[in-house]
């Protein structure tokens, strides 16, 4: 199963918007972390992943992202994940990772 | 969205609307069709808790029951203004009533269902027996009376100190204090390990000043949730050292909390 | 009641792991399981899979196999042929093991390491009684 990642700049709302498409797991989570550790790195307060069509994440997805975010918090950024699927939101909940990552619908 | 009125919303417009939004319209005019979207929005919070909780030989069905009437109340008593998730809010609620049903449906829950039918014999040739000896039977006397071996009679006994109501918890009572602290209550999770990045590092120092027989009951009775006398016999000591054990390693989470001021 | 088992076998590299989640969920939608408990077991192989590969000294010429046991539950187990030394899994302690752990301990309602010739995790769900 492969990911694709779009990334767009909102201007309207002068947001960074990446958009997984498909499923991050233990194959594609690397290059997950890249693109967002690329993006971070030009924004100043925070990145919007848009996760619409995010159909499937795992622990090393979930992993990509705390590492992230873990270097990303001494510049104080957030990383934003929205219109989350019910069954990622069930595993954000299990893994207590609803509390870390900003959920927005 | 947020400045919309919350009078006659369509139902399309309901399922679309945001979640904090309809926490508000919910609390502006308590419509029922907003509250069924709100319920059905955090059902996987019940779902996942109950699935914590459900063991071999507790039903999950139960749990998923009285954990959902928990997601109802939430719902109900959720205000969008105090800044929390509903999440967290929602947690200590479902799982208030989850510990609630154990204590009420009592250890039939637990309890292994020849055990409870023993128990119940074995006080009957209590009863007997004290009075035609004049004394308290023995273990030996009460096997013999009810013609089952006493390893038998011994898990009744052991049975009725580990599979009380309280059994979920570990009641850790401190000198001079009056209130039961459970290791759940101090850890505040129904895992002893989480993963809340601020707490990570806390529970690998804490865990790694126990000894490794301590750490083994601790593995032994949070992940793999076995019985204090499982654990006496993998062991070959007696429950009652592994039950002392537990207040002990109770006592040195309490005092890392303490040094770490996660609690006040 | 039917009493089946099925295994797959794949090469032990991480872009196959999705082979062994599909398979999952065809074998769910056989035993017609609920959406939710699809779900539940697909993530579960899913993450056995990956704590091998992370975990157990397996490379890309080593296999992992994967045996469905289906009767009134589903009996899992995800396994790799140990060749030289013997690197045992840490399942309850490493850190790195944290969410597999969690997902596997909450989803499933057994979860086992299983360390003696090939390194094994076992899993069971008991399926979910739907009144009918």
């Amino acid at each position: 199963m492969s990911l694709k990642i779009q990334e767009t700049f909102d201007e309207k709302s002068n947001e960074l918007i990446l958009s997984p498409i498909g499923e991050i797991d233990i194959y594609t989570s690397e290059q997950f972390k890249k693109t967002l550790l690329d993006n971070i790195s030009k924004v100043k307060d925070r990145i919007i992943v848009d996760c619409e069509s995010l159909e499937f994440i795992d622990s090393t997805g979930l992993g990509a992202l705390v590492s992230v975010l873990k270097d990303s918090q001494e510049n104080n950024k957030e990383i934003v994940l929205r219109k989350v699927k019910p069954n990622i939101k069930k595993l954000l909940f299990l893994t207590k990772l609803d509390e870390v990552f900003k959920i927005e619908d | 969205m947020s400045d919309k009125n919350s009078d006659n919303l369509t139902l399309q417009e309901i399922s679309e609307a945001d979640t904090k939004d309809l926490f508000r319209f919910f609390s502006e005019n308590e419509d029922k069709r907003i509250r069924e979207e709100l319920i059905s929005r955090h059902m996987y919070i019940a779902e996942i808790l109950s699935k914590k909780y459900a063991n071999k030989g507790i039903d999950y069905d139960d749990i998923y029951q009285v954990a959902c009437i928990g997601l109802i109340y939430a719902v109900d008593r959720f205000k969008v203004e105090k800044g929390y998730e509903f999440s967290s809010f929602a947690t200590p609620t479902i799982i208030g009533e989850i510990k609630k049903h154990f204590r009420d449906k009592g250890w039939s829950i637990r309890v292994p269902r020849r055990i409870q039918e023993l128990s119940q014999k074995v006080n009957v040739a209590r009863t007997n027996l004290s009075q035609e000896l004049q004394r308290s039977p023995t273990i030996e006397e009460i096997a013999e009376y009810l013609n089952c071996s006493e390893e038998n009679i011994l898990e009744v006994m052991e049975a009725r100190k580990v599979y009380t109501p309280k059994s979920l918890d570990i009641t850790y009572e401190s000198d001079g204090d009056d209130k039961d602290i459970s290791l759940l209550d101090l850890i505040g999770e129904d895992d002893i390990e989480f993963s809340r990045i601020e707490n990570k590092d806390f529970i690998a120092k804490a865990t790694l000043k126990l000894n490794e027989v301590e750490r083994k009951i601790i593995e032994d009775r949070y992940f793999y949730k076995k019985t204090q006398i499982d654990i006496a016999n993998d062991l070959g000591i007696s429950q009652m050292t592994v039950s002392r054990m537990e207040k002990k390693i109770i006592s040195k989470f309490r005092k890392e909390l303490e040094r770490t001021n996660l609690i006040n | 009641m039917m009493n089946e088992k099925i295994e797959l076998i794949i090469p032990a590299k991480a872009e196959n792991i999705s082979v062994a989640r599909l398979t999952a969920s065809s074998i769910g939608m056989k035993m017609k399981l609920s959406i939710d408990e699809i779900e539940d077991i697909k993530l579960c192989v899913g993450e056995a899979c990956n704590i091998l590969l992370q975990k157990s000294n397996i490379d890309k010429d080593d296999s992992i196999y994967i045996e469905f046991l289906i009767s009134e539950d589903i009996d899992i187990s995800v396994s790799t042929k140990k060749s030289k030394s013997k690197k045992s899994i840490e399942f309850v302690n490493d850190k790195e093991l944290t969410y597999a752990r969690m997902i596997l301990q909450t989803l499933m309602d057994c979860v086992e390491v299983d360390l003696n010739d090939d390194i094994k995790i076992i899993m069971k769900k008991d399926m979910e009684k739907i009144d009918e």
